[in-house]
Parts: C-alpha cells; sequence; structure tokens
C-alpha cells in the first residue's frame, strides 16, 4: 500500500506544468484558453493564453498587467532568461503598464 | 434484528460509533439464519454500488454506481465482477504547454467512465457482531470520456481495496469500502499515453441468491 501512495503521488508531481489555460498556455483559438487567446504573432510566438486587466491585482502570480490589447497579464520578468520557458522569440521587454507607467514583461519582438 | 438494521443504517451513513456495537447481554448475533456460503456470504450474490470516485488530470471521477456479481470461488475466497459508471461535472481544462504538448488538469470529480472489473473478494473472519471484513485486488477495463475537452479514451486500472458489510436480513448485507486504482490509459486529443490514478469510496448493498 505504501508503494501504490508513493506511486500516486509521483503521478501527482508529473502534472507540474508552469502554464495553464489560464496564463500562458500555447493557443490559436480562444477556445484553447480559460478567457483570451493572444494570436500567434511576433509580438506573442506561438500564441499565449492570458487574462483581461485593469490592473496588476487582476492578474495571476508572476504576471503584470500590460497596455496592451486593452490590458492584458503577461509574465514579469526581469531579464531574457526568465522568458526563456515560453520559447523563442520571447524577450523581456520595459512595456506600459496597464493603468500607467511601466513595466518589465515578456513578449515577442 | 431492528438493532442490526439500526447499525446498518449508521455503517451506511458513515456515522458507526464503537459504543454501539457492544451487544446487549445474552443477544447473539448468531441468532440471525444465514444464507449458504462462509460466515453469511453467499456462494453467489448479486449487487448494487454507490460512492465517489475521486480522480483527476486525465482519470474521470464524480459520482459512481454500479452492479456487482459474488462467486465463491474458495472458502474465503470469491470472484467480485462489477459494471460501474462514474458521471463527474467539467470545464474545458485541457491545454497546450510552450513545448506544444496537451495537458489536461480535470478536478477530482470531472469526466465520465464506463468500466467493467474483474477481482477477487477475500473475506476475513467476521467478527462477532457480524462485521465481515474484505480485501478486494483486480483489474478493469474503461472507457474515458471528458466531454468538454473532446477527449476520449480507454484505460486498465488495477484496484487494490477493502471494506466491510454487515448482513441486516436474511439475504441482504449492507457494506461500506474504499479502493485505490492505479493504471494508464490512451486517450485522444494529444495526450496518448496517461496516467489512471483514483480513489473510491461508496456503499454496497448485497444480495444472496437462492
Amino acid at each position: 500500500m505504501r508503494r501504490l501512495l508513493l506511486l500516486a503521488l509521483a503521478v501527482a508531481a508529473c502534472n507540474d506544468v508552469p502554464v495553464s489555460r489560464r496564463i500562458g498556455a500555447r493557443c490559436d483559438d480562444s477556445d484553447e484558453c480559460d478567457q483570451r487567446c493572444l494570436l500567434p504573432s511576433a509580438s506573442y510566438p506561438g500564441g499565449m493564453c492570458t487574462v483581461l486587466c485593469d490592473d496588476d491585482r487582476d492578474c495571476p502570480a508572476d504576471t503584470r498587467c500590460v497596455d496592451d490589447e486593452g490590458g492584458v497579464c503577461l509574465y514579469g520578468c526581469v531579464g531574457d532568461p526568465d522568458c526563456a520557458f515560453l520559447g523563442a522569440g520571447w524577450t523581456c521587454q520595459t512595456l506600459a503598464g496597464q493603468p500607467g507607467g511601466q513595466v518589465t514583461a515578456c513578449r515577442g519582438a | 434484528m431492528p438493532r442490526r438494521l439500526g447499525l446498518a443504517a449508521v455503517l451506511v451513513l458513515g456515522l458507526a460509533a464503537p459504543a454501539w456495537a457492544d451487544p446487549p447481554g445474552g443477544t447473539a448475533p448468531a441468532e440471525e439464519p444465514e444464507p449458504d456460503g462462509d460466515g453469511g456470504v453467499a456462494d453467489q450474490e448479486i449487487g448494487v454500488r454507490l460512492g465517489l470516485v475521486a480522480g483527476g488530470r486525465s482519470t474521470p471521477g464524480g459520482l459512481r454506481v454500479g452492479g456487482q456479481y459474488l462467486y465463491q470461488l474458495d472458502d474465503d475466497y470469491w470472484f467480485d465482477g462489477a459494471v460501474l459508471f462514474s458521471f463527474g461535472g467539467g470545464e474545458p481544462s485541457c491545454f497546450r504547454d510552450r513545448a506544444d504538448q496537451v495537458h489536461c488538469d480535470q478536478g477530482p470529480l470531472d469526466g465520465f467512465a464506463g468500466e467493467v472489473s474483474m477481482a477477487v473478494r477475500w473475506f476475513l473472519a467476521a467478527d462477532r457482531h457480524g462485521f465481515h471484513p474484505y480485501v478486494r485486488v483486480g483489474a478493469g477495463v474503461r472507457v474515458v470520456r471528458f466531454p468538454d475537452d473532446d477527449v476520449s479514451g480507454i484505460a486498465v486500472p488495477l484496484t487494490g481495496g477493502g471494506g466491510v458489510r454487515v448482513r441486516v436480513a436474511d439475504r441482504v448485507a449492507v457494506g461500506l469500502e474504499a479502493q485505490l486504482e492505479l493504471g494508464a490509459g490512451i486517450l485522444s486529443g494529444g495526450l496518448g499515453l496517461e496516467p489512471q490514478a483514483g480513489l473510491a469510496v461508496g456503499g454496497t448493498v448485497e444480495f444472496a441468491l437462492p
């Protein structure tokens, strides 16, 4: 029984994916996301699921509210390596924040 | 008899209190007429199961209902075959990660499953109050469906668990049981081979066949 329990825990641990339908998953359509798909483009390579926001309080952990597409949450960053998990083409950029100011967040060129 | 029926009701509700198990002086459960078989379990019995199964990720969960058939193999062992269905809720939960691999994060009570299982039930000695514990191990074949993600598949879970039952009438027994279910399945929607892990708890009503 103890081995079975350990196996079950190991199975659960395998599901540790850093992105979700809410934020970060690849997408070609908003049906693939909880709320909205930032369609694949140079700005969002591979597409990315996100949520709309008016300020950072609307965004999931580790994301910032950016003044883009009416206000969307993007992963915050300090440098390009923080954006590497999103794939090729994503870099750490200084962007206009929502509702104002500037934030550094991951975005395509 | 009324006292035993009361005990059975408490058992089914999961509220059994040890103090209730003390029989009144001079009243012996052995006075109950028993069907054929060892310790009150007939050679053949049919039954129904009702309970909850918790899954998650790509394992369905929800309300589980089903029917079962017991057939005595040996003094202490019975074949335990069952047809089980689980009905859960759900919402879209599959997504593509940044490497374009599909993952699903279904809730523990999401999805649908239909299953045929075959197991061996080993009855341990009943206590003086007629509570009859058992251990069950087996395997099944399960059809899996998550309609909100349009994901379907087939899985093979191995099961292990146990329970306790008590006879409440000449040919009727009720019980509580729990079982762990681990295995693997092949699912559509780009998921491929996925682990299956679930925990089922529920109650049973079993009827001895003549």
